[in-house]
């Protein structure tokens, strides 16, 4: 299955004019950015950017200053409580440093949403949720506490809580800081996988340029000096024909031809 | 919800088998409402072949891929063999995924009872290990400390003082004067009736200076102190904050635990003379309105309570505020990172529990020695 054929017309996220960021400070200002259904969309940035807090504006924990943001037809911008729990449960989120609770195995971080949210009895929790570990490879550690498992293990542990409820859209804070470069391309290959298989939409917030070129159908650079976004696109084309500087270089970096290569192979 | 009803399965039985036929969208909802039938038919049927039929599902998510893994470890366990048809190739990929690893053998063994007695032994013994290691290494400190005074880092110390000490006043004044005024009213009427009512003051005098003085104060520092140490320590373990103290050569004892152990022994018998004060003065309103003069309630109470009962509860604030230190930075560091947050709430809670009791019990031990030596 071919990710153009699951792309259509109606986005899984459109941003339209945001702006962000803490009271006084605005860090991002008047991003419009439609994100389509069915496709891994990579955002990126410098440091301080602004990358980690349009993720927290688009996971419904902090609402924009302005603009809206709508998931499933719902503005989150404006959205009450209950409307704001029904976007919950159409996205996963996975964090930086993976946010598994410590005190539970693998197995039963994976079930926690399935317990919170459906009527499923605990035998087939159990089975959905070794389904789950089996997709990101870690059935074998289902009894196992996080704190046994390597950084890699964490997040792809993470990714299969996020999982849990079949949310169509998962969020991925950082998936690659912090890992191997071999680690990092397994999960590039496992979002690959999820995203044509499942049809998940992936929208992935990291600047790790191999990942970028390997799996990401569309870049959208983000900077909060210039405002907010500066270009979205194929991340080819934008390295090798954008007419902005600032992303030619950002995508250009010495070494990035080689990794990028190795990645895709 | 209308996907719920749209997802059905169809029993085929046959002589060369079972077959379970999907038909409409299989998600969470479809495994909420068929699991247990499912479940059910597969366990009650004895033909070693067992097939799903796929090629009428329209949607199979990971969570559907749940229900038909579910179903084939279920015939697994019987001994039959399970044949997947007519799944696209995507599904059979996701299939093979989540295959991987699964391990069913629910070997998790129980601890016997002999087992049990060996492990809870070698785990007292560790902490009884870990309690004297701590004390000594403390004392090294202490001494290192009072040979060059520049060890101790005075800037820590001042602050955890003020947070021990002054910032507790207001909730130890409190308490102070309320436990005062309640044994003064309680003891009013008993007394009252043997004509000894001025005695009251007596009471109060020595119940509040030898014993609940420093006794309420030391149980609200260790409730606001020390499990402030332990959450605080033991967040910071978590966060490899004491990890990278060690790696600059910096010992957690001298840098995180002296200075609260400074504060804790200096502050908590300041408190103590300030609860003993609210303490009689708290008695004192209710033998004012009983009719005495102030004059007389505090000269009954200066006959009554010598300087020894003083010192006394002075000597049994200090080893209280000892302890509660100890144990509080004790319990922080003890935090096992690995548990995070989980840890640090048993650790803070083992704290303040264990340094109440530690508290009761020193006070009793003190008790008894101060009546031997006849103080």
């Amino acid at each position: 299955m071919a990710a153009s054929t699951i792309l259509n017309a109606e986005p899984a996220i459109r941003i339209k004019g945001v702006s962000i960021g803490y009271s006084a400070k605005v860090i991002l200002k008047d991003l419009t950015l439609d994100i389509r259904r069915g496709e891994i969309i990579f955002i990126g940035g410098g440091s301080g950017a602004g990358k980690t807090t349009l993720l927290s504006n688009l996971t419904t924990l902090n609402r924009p200053l302005a603009g809206e943001i709508w998931i499933g037809g719902i503005d989150v911008a404006s959205a009450d409580e209950d409307a704001l729990q029904s976007v919950r449960r159409q996205c996963g989120v996975m964090y930086q440093l993976g946010a598994l609770f410590n005190s539970m195995t693998v197995l039963e971080n994976v079930m926690i949403p399935m317990e919170e949210f459906t009527s499923i009895p605990f035998d087939a929790r159990v089975e959905i949720a070794r389904a789950k570990l089996g997709l990101v490879d870690l059935a074998h550690a289902a009894n196992k506490m996080p704190s046994e498992l390597s950084g890699g293990m964490q997040k792809r542990a993470a990714i299969a809580r996020a999982l849990a409820l079949d949310a169509p859209i998962i969020f991925l804070d950082e998936p690659s800081a912090g890992l191997d470069p071999m680690t990092s391309a397994d999960l590039d290959s496992l979002i690959q996988t999820l995203n044509e298989t499942l049809g998940v939409t992936f929208v992935v917030i990291s600047h790790e340029l191999a990942s970028i070129f390997a799996i990401a159908h569309r870049f959208a650079m983000i900077d909060g000096k210039r405002g907010g976004l500066v270009e979205v696109g194929d991340p080819r084309v934008m390295r090798d024909s954008s007419s902005d500087p600032l992303v030619r270089r950002f995508l250009n970096r010495q070494g990035v031809a080689v990794h990028a290569a190795t990645a895709a192979t | 919800m209308p996907d719920a009803e749209t997802f059905r399965i169809l029993f085929e039985v046959a002589p060369g088998g079972l077959t379970a036929r999907f038909v409409g969208r299989l998600d969470a909802r479809a495994i909420a409402a068929h699991w247990e039938t499912s479940a059910a038919q597969l366990r009650s049927n004895a033909s070693k072949v067992f097939a799903i039929d796929l090629s009428a599902v329209d949607y199979l998510d990971g969570s559907g891929l749940g229900l038909v893994l579910g179903l084939e470890a279920l015939a697994a366990e019987r001994g039959a063999v399970t044949n997947i048809i007519g799944a696209s190739e995507a599904q059979l990929r996701l299939m093979d995924m989540a295959r991987r690893g699964q391990d069913r053998s629910h070997a998790a063994a129980q601890e016997g009872f002999v087992e049990h007695i060996g492990r809870v032994t070698l785990e007292i013994g560790r902490f009884l290990r870990g309690f004297v290691e701590f004390r000594g290494e403390l004392l090294r400190t202490m001494l290192a400390a009072l040979r060059d005074p520049r060890q101790l880092r005075w800037g820590d110390t001042l602050r955890e003082m003020s947070v021990v000490g002054a910032h507790a006043l207001p909730v130890v004044a409190l308490l102070g004067f309320l436990i005062g005024a309640i044994i003064a009213f309680q003891c009013m009427d008993p007394l009252a009736k043997y004509g000894a009512k001025l005695q009251v003051a007596d009471i109060v005098g020595i119940s509040i200076f030898r014993e609940l003085g420093p006794l309420i104060t030391a149980i609200l520092v260790a409730g606001r102190s020390g499990a402030a140490f332990a959450a605080t320590i033991g967040t910071m373990k978590v966060g490899q904050e004491v990890d990278a103290l060690r790696t600059f050569g910096i010992t957690p004892m001298r840098f995180l635990v002296l200075p609260r152990f400074v504060a804790c022994v200096c502050m908590t018998p300041l408190l103590a003379v300030f609860a003993d004060l609210m303490g009689i003065a708290g008695g004192s309103v209710i033998m004012l309105s009983e009719g005495f003069s102030l004059r007389q309630y505090l000269n009954e109470i200066q006959f009554a309570v010598n300087a020894s009962a003083f010192l006394q509860g002075l000597v049994k604030a200090g080893v209280f505020g000892a302890l509660i230190a100890v144990i509080g930075c004790q319990r922080g560091l003890a935090t096992n990172k690995e548990e995070g947050a989980r840890a640090v709430g048993s650790q803070t809670t083992g704290a303040v529990v264990s340094s109440i009791v530690l508290i009761v019990i020193a006070d009793a031990v003190l008790g008894a020695f101060f009546y031997t030596l006849g103080i």
